[in-house]
């Protein structure tokens, strides 16, 4: 089972811009941050929809019409882990693997 | 919230992307009381802030009652006049609940510290930073761009981390 991040950030916060900085106000912790713009395009494209950490810079690339830099991988999910230590992206698990069937599908 | 600001946002988070391998630059900033003795993360760099903060950017001793205080239908403290400048020692005098006076600047509270969301203060501090529409919210984010923008102009504690994650964007 594969592990993918997403946020909440229409859910859970108030965000007003300051030149290319975001104050981002977390209703959860009670805490406010600031992001560059560049984590605050990574929760915007994480709200509400999981993706995978090999996934992100491709759905970056595609939402900005740019394209996914080679090693960005790396730098997404430090940019992930960081957010998630104070709460602006959770991790979920993603791709659940149904079970087999014990009587190879027969049911009784 | 991003599309709320579509065109400029996308235009300058599609030149910020560009650059997502070299960005080396903490990826959040937590504003914090100065206050504040939870251990900062090695990740995070913070950004201290007063207990309190006027709208005019300067420390200030007691937060102006909420619905109340020093601008009685007027123009905004901040609009212009003689009590603009900001003072270097951090306060203005007392500036909390003074509703009769219409050039005090508003004290507002200062982001929260790492408290527990169940902890009274700290809910007491949400429900007073939430968006409810008015001028109260939008006031007290202005209070806290402008005491950012001292600690970028006069070099105070955080400026290195302030920024750090500017140039990153640049």
């Amino acid at each position: 089972m594969s592990l993918a991040f997403q946020s909440f950030l229409r859910r859970d916060c108030t965000v007003r811009r300051v030149d290319d900085l975001f104050l981002v106000f977390f209703r959860p912790s009670g805490q406010t941050h600031m992001l560059p713009v560049t984590s605050m395009a990574l929760l915007d494209a994480l709200d509400e929809t999981p993706l995978a950490v090999a996934d992100i810079p491709a759905a970056l690339a595609a939402r900005y019409d740019t394209e996914a830099e080679v090693g960005a991988e790396a730098v997404v999910e430090r940019l992930l882990r960081e957010l998630e230590e104070v709460g602006l992206v959770e991790q979920v698990p993603m791709g659940r693997v149904p079970e087999e069937p014990v009587n190879g599908g027969v049911t009784a | 919230m991003m599309n709320d600001q579509k065109p400029n946002a996308d235009v300058a988070s599609r030149r910020h992307l560009l650059k997502l391998g070299a960005m080396a630059a903490p990826a959040v900033i937590t504003l914090a009381p100065a206050s504040a003795r939870a251990a900062a993360s090695v990740l995070n760099c913070r950004v201290p802030f007063p207990d309190n903060v006027d709208s005019n950017g300067n420390a200030c001793a007691t937060p102006t009652p909420a619905g109340g205080g020093g601008n009685g239908g007027g123009p905004p403290p901040w609009a212009g006049g003689p009590g603009g400048n900001p003072n270097p020692g951090g306060g203005q005098g007392g500036q909390g609940g003074s509703g009769g006076d219409q050039n005090q600047p508003i004290c507002y509270p200062g982001p929260g510290a790492d408290m527990p969301a169940v902890d009274a203060d700290a809910l007491q501090k949400a429900i007073l930073l939430q968006d409810d529409g008015g001028s109260s919210f939008d006031g007290q984010m202005a209070a806290y761009q402008k005491y950012l923008a001292r600690v970028k102009s006069q070099q105070l504690e955080g400026s290195s981390c302030l920024m750090s994650i500017e140039l990153a964007g640049r």
